[in-house]
Parts: structure tokens; C-alpha cells; sequence
């Protein structure tokens, strides 16, 4: 049987995936997949209490994580078009004319 | 099943924005680049009709949409600062982008936007609304810093805020799944009740490191170090008037959302938070203060001076947690939480006039081609351009919190509150950190005054209207409120017995 503490021990994983993902990986696109990935580890989180309790709270909660993840996304997408464009580059180790 | 009563007199305000936020994309569309200035007009009148339709509204004192926002005077004061930023603003900036040829009518909508994520924020009253209001605000941000596409900085500056700020906001959330994990809850006010009731049954494990989740994040948006890495970068990458809005707006209402979640939600974890921010703020003003002594870049100076005014201003949250555990004669000391947290509010008051005022003045001396943000490029001024150099110096002042301005009048009461509930260490920490601060904010009108300018020397700039009119009124607020506060106090106190009652 699967309770929530099973759900939390595997929202704890991802978000920890995640979070490692942020701070090792170089790549951009990869940078952004790890954030995604934590926001995904918080709705897991989300709905597991929803059920959990009974209450449509977390999941509206999971929903409004979702769109909002979404629009981040495009405005990311965005931002690193908009960056390659200067730089012809997707590499976190690129972007350094701004510093101390 | 029974539907929610929809009771538009709490969100009249937001409404406005909002509905003039989409008249501005909708103009634009018919707009020829040259004639974008149109667009300031708009987005500023409008603004102008929500600043009065927020007065004729004050004071507020209801929570509408299901208990989703509540519409106080708390949450008025601060859509009160939102405004004016925002207004003050888009006064800086026609200049600005008619010198970087920047012909986007997205920018203003996109103020307007931010202004209506910041305001929906402070008038959250359940960990979604707060959410969703952060994000709008800050992904209308992470697109307003990389508005210059062609500049490497900006695009830089856009991408490390977009980073850092969805992964704040992830951490956040994390936080807030957990305190909805522990209670079951998202409204404040049921959070808050489960809390109280539950105090010594609750897995205090789970609760410590939900809180230390939120507090993380909240430290982002305001930049206290050691999560301020983005701050100067960003600051510097981003078109100076809004760097002038992101160094007021997000955390003026960063501050707002931890006033109102720490204060009344959290207030049985006091002595968790208050060690947390008591870290946090020391770090802030040492670092902050230290490394803005280094810089040669004005706009970059003014980021790590706003880092450092992140830490006086957690001293006044520190004063406030700890004045809830006060009892006088077996009473708890109402008053003196009413105090520190009033401290905050009309610190964050002063903070927005003068740190618009000091980058309009910037805005004011750039040229085309050379956004002239160096220290030396500062050197003559006052010989070349007196009036602005005085008027720079008052801002500065008022910064450096000298008397007479309205910068003093929030450092006093941010160190009397500190003083008053005991935390004499870290108000000593940051009388000093203030005069580290006085190097460098003195060393600028030094080079006005004293020194003179390097170089060739270039033409001035023709009167820049419409910034210079930013410059004066800020000026003139900072100098009318530096001596007659009373209006602001008695706002701020009023708000916050409405909102403790």
C-alpha cells in the first residue's frame, strides 16, 4: 500500500534531483529542465496531501503550480533565445560580463 | 452547491491596473515607434486613478474572493508604494529609451503588469494568491531586464534573474506544500489557528524546515545576502528605470508578504524566524555595506546599497518577532510590536522615494551611447549641472539616513524599535554598518563637488523633462517627509493595529 509518506520520500528524491541538476549542470536548457523538475517534485507533494486530507485545496494548489510553470517556461525560453542570439551560446559558463 | 459571493470593492485598484495594463498592449498596436511616449501617458494616468481610487476606498478592512485576499489597510499602504514606484517609474523612462532606441510598447505593460503581481501579493491572504501574485511580478521582471535585446548585458542580467528566481520560487513552494502537508490548509488564517491550537503535538521537524524553505526564498526577493548573488548583476544588466523599479517593488512587497505571514501566521514560530533573520540580516549589512565601498559603477553602488538597506530593514522584522514575546506586567507588549512593525513600513516608505530619486539621477546624466555610470563620470558635476547635483546629494543624504531627510526618520524608528525589544547587538551592528555606508554615499558627492572632471569633456545632456520631474518630486517628498512624517506613521500604525486586532 502506498501513503503519503511513500509520496513524500519520492517528491524529496525529484526535488533533490532537481535542485542538484541546478547546481551542477551547465547547460541551460538542462538548468531549466532541473527547476522544472522541482516544481513538479512540489505538485507530487500537493496532491498527496490533497488525497490525504480529503480537500480540493492542493490540488487547485497543483494546478495554479502547473500554469504558472508553464508561462516561466516560455518566458525562459524566451530570455535564452534572446540571449543565443548574442552569444551563440547555451552554456551557464558563457554568460560572465557581469561580475562582482 | 453554493457559490462564492465576488465582492469587486476589495480589488478595485487591481482592477484598474489591470484593465489599463491591457488598454496599453492594445494601443500600442496602433502606435507608430516614434509616438510610444503615448503609451507613458496612458500607463501614468491610469496609474494616477488607481493611486486615488485606493484613497477613496482607505480604509479597507475585509477579506473577500472566499478568503483569498483580504483588503485591508495593511495591503492599501503598501499598493500605496507600488503605485508611486511604478508611476515614478515610467517618468523616468522616455528618455531612457528614446536614447537606447528601445521602441517597445510591451515595456509599460509590462510595469503596469509587475505593479498588479505586487499589489495582488501584499493582498494575499492564502499561500496561492501570495504565489501567483509573486510570479506575475516576477516574470514580468525577469522580462523587463533583458528589454535592451541587443545588449549582451541586459539579455545576461535577464537570464541569471530567470534562473535564480524560478529557483527561489520552486524552494518557496517546496515550503509551502509542507505547511499545507502539516495543517491542511492554504489560507492564512487557518494555518495560522491549526498552529496555535496544535503547538505542542505537531512534528516540529517538519514545521522548522518548511519554515527555513519559505524564509530562503523570501531572502531572495529581497536580496539579503547570502542569496544576493543576482542583485548587482542584475541592477547593472537591466535599463536603469527598472533597475529603479525591481530595487523598490519586489522588495518592498517581499517585505510586505513577510510582515503579514511571519507576523500573524507564524507568530508561535517567533524564535525560529528570528534567529534565522538575525543571520541573515548581520551578513546583509556587513556584505553589502563592505563590498559597495569597492565600486566604481554607480547603478552597481546603489545594488549593493539596496542589499544593505535589506539588512537594516530586517532588524525592524527582528524587533517585531521579538516584541510578541515580550509581556509587560504579564500583558503582552502590543505596542511595541505595533512599533517595530510600523518601523518597517515607513522604512520601506523612505526606501522607495529616495533609491527612485538616486537612479533617476542617473537616468538624468546618461547619454547616448554612454550610459555615463562611472564614478568619475560624476566628477565636476556640480560646477556643469548644480541643481541636479544638489538634488543628488539630498537623495544620497537621505540614503545615508541624515537627519532632516526622510531616510533618518526610518532609520530612528528602525533603531529605536531594535533598542526597545533588546536586540541591542544588532542595532550597534547597524549604527556601524551605517557608517561604513557614509564612505561611500559621501565619497559620490565628493566627486561632485570637489573633484575635477577626467577626460574631454562632453557636452551636457539637454534638461531631461520628464526625469527631472521624477528627480524633483522625490527629492521634495524625501525632504516634506523627512520633516513632517506624522501622515505616514499614523498610516502605518493604523494598519497594523487593524491588522493584529
Amino acid at each position: 500500500m502506498i501513503n503519503p509518506v511513500h509520496l513524500m520520500a519520492l517528491g524529496a528524491a525529484l526535488f533533490c534531483i532537481g535542485m542538484l541538476g541546478f547546481l551542477i549542470r551547465r547547460n541551460l536548457i538542462v538548468i531549466f529542465m532541473s527547476i522544472e523538475l522541482m516544481l513538479n517534485a512540489v505538485n507530487l507533494n500537493l496532491v498527496a496531501f490533497s488525497n490525504q486530507f480529503q480537500s480540493a485545496h492542493g490540488q487547485v494548489f497543483a494546478v495554479f503550480v502547473i500554469t504558472v510553470a508553464a508561462a516561466e517556461a516560455a518566458t525562459g525560453l524566451a530570455i535564452l533565445i534572446a540571449l543565443y542570439r548574442i552569444s551563440r551560446a547555451v552554456n551557464a559558463d558563457e554568460a560572465r560580463i557581469l561580475k562582482w | 452547491m453554493e457559490l462564492p459571493v465576488v465582492d469587486f470593492t476589495a480589488v478595485y485598484p487591481e482592477v484598474v491596473v489591470t484593465l489599463v495594463g491591457l488598454l496599453v498592449l492594445a494601443v500600442d498596436v496602433f502606435l507608430k515607434p516614434e509616438r510610444k511616449t503615448v503609451l507613458a501617458v496612458i500607463a501614468l494616468l491610469g496609474l494616477f486613478l488607481a493611486l486615488l481610487v485606493t484613497l477613496a476606498y482607505y480604509p479597507l478592512d475585509e477579506v473577500a474572493f472566499s478568503g483569498m485576499v483580504a483588503a485591508d489597510s495593511f495591503s492599501q499602504f503598501f499598493k500605496l508604494i507600488f503605485i508611486l514606484s511604478a508611476a515614478f517609474s515610467i517618468l523616468m523612462s522616455p528618455r531612457y529609451l528614446q536614447i537606447f532606441n528601445i521602441n517597445a510598447g510591451e515595456y509599460y505593460e509590462l510595469i503596469m503588469f509587475c505593479t498588479l503581481g505586487m499589489m495582488v501579493m501584499v493582498a494575499g491572504n492564502d499561500l496561492v494568491t501570495i504565489y501567483i501574485g509573486l510570479e506575475l511580478m516576477a516574470i514580468s521582471i525577469y522580462l523587463m531586464a533583458g528589454f535592451q535585446r541587443d545588449n549582451p548585458r541586459s539579455s545576461e542580467a535577464s537570464m541569471k534573474y530567470f534562473l535564480l528566481g524560478s529557483f527561489a520560487s520552486a524552494i518557496l513552494l517546496y515550503g509551502m506544500s509542507f505547511f499545507y502537508g502539516i495543517t491542511g490548509k492554504t489560507n492564512l488564517e487557518e494555518i495560522a489557528r491549526y498552529l496555535d491550537f496544535t503547538q505542542n503535538m505537531l512534528n516540529t521537524k517538519l514545521i522548522t524546515l518548511s519554515l527555513v524553505l519559505m524564509t530562503v526564498a523570501f531572502a531572495f526577493k529581497i536580496a539579503a545576502v547570502p542569496f544576493h548573488m543576482w542583485t548587482p548583476d542584475v541592477y547593472e544588466g537591466a535599463p536603469t528605470p527598472l533597475t529603479a523599479f525591481m530595487s523598490v517593488g519586489p522588495k518592498v512587497a517581499a517585505f510586505a508578504v513577510i510582515l503579514r505571514v511571519y507576523m500573524t501566521t507564524f507568530h508561535t514560530l517567533v524564535p525560529d524566524w528570528t534567529q534565522l533573520f538575525w543571520i541573515l540580516s548581520v551578513l546583509t549589512m556587513v556584505v553589502g555595506n563592505v563590498i559597495a565601498v569597492a565600486q566604481q559603477n554607480i547603478k552597481r553602488m546603489l545594488a549593493y546599497s539596496s542589499i544593505s538597506h535589506a539588512g537594516y530593514l530586517l532588524i525592524g522584522v527582528i524587533s517585531a518577532g521579538t516584541a510578541t514575546e515580550i509581556k509587560i506586567n504579564g500583558l503582552p507588549a502590543t505596542s511595541l510590536v505595533s512599533e517595530s512593525m510600523m518601523s518597517v513600513m515607513v522604512y520601506l516608505f523612505a526606501y522607495m522615494f529616495m533609491n527612485l530619486g538616486a537612479f533617476a539621477v542617473v537616468i538624468a546624466l546618461a547619454k547616448a551611447g554612454n550610459p555615463r555610470e562611472l564614478l568619475q563620470d560624476y566628477a565636476g558635476l556640480a560646477r556643469r549641472k548644480p541643481f541636479t547635483a544638489m538634488l543628488m546629494t539630498i537623495l544620497l543624504l537621505s540614503l545615508l539616513g541624515f537627519p532632516g531627510t526622510f531616510g533618518f526618520i526610518g532609520k530612528f524608528y528602525i533603531f529605536k524599535a531594535a533598542i526597545t525589544t533588546g536586540n541591542v547587538t544588532i542595532a550597534v551592528i547597524g549604527v556601524i554598518m551605517s557608517v561604513v555606508a557614509a564612505f561611500y554615499y559621501i565619497r559620490v558627492i565628493v566627486y561632485m563637488y570637489m573633484r575635477e572632471p577626467e577626460g574631454e569633456i562632453l557636452p551636457e545632456a539637454d534638461f531631461a523633462s520628464s526625469t527631472m520631474y521624477a528627480v524633483i518630486t522625490t527629492t521634495v517628498f524625501t525632504l516634506l517627509f523627512g520633516v513632517a512624517p506624522g501622515f505616514i506613521i499614523a498610516m502605518a500604525r493604523y494598519s497594523i493595529e487593524q491588522m493584529l486586532a
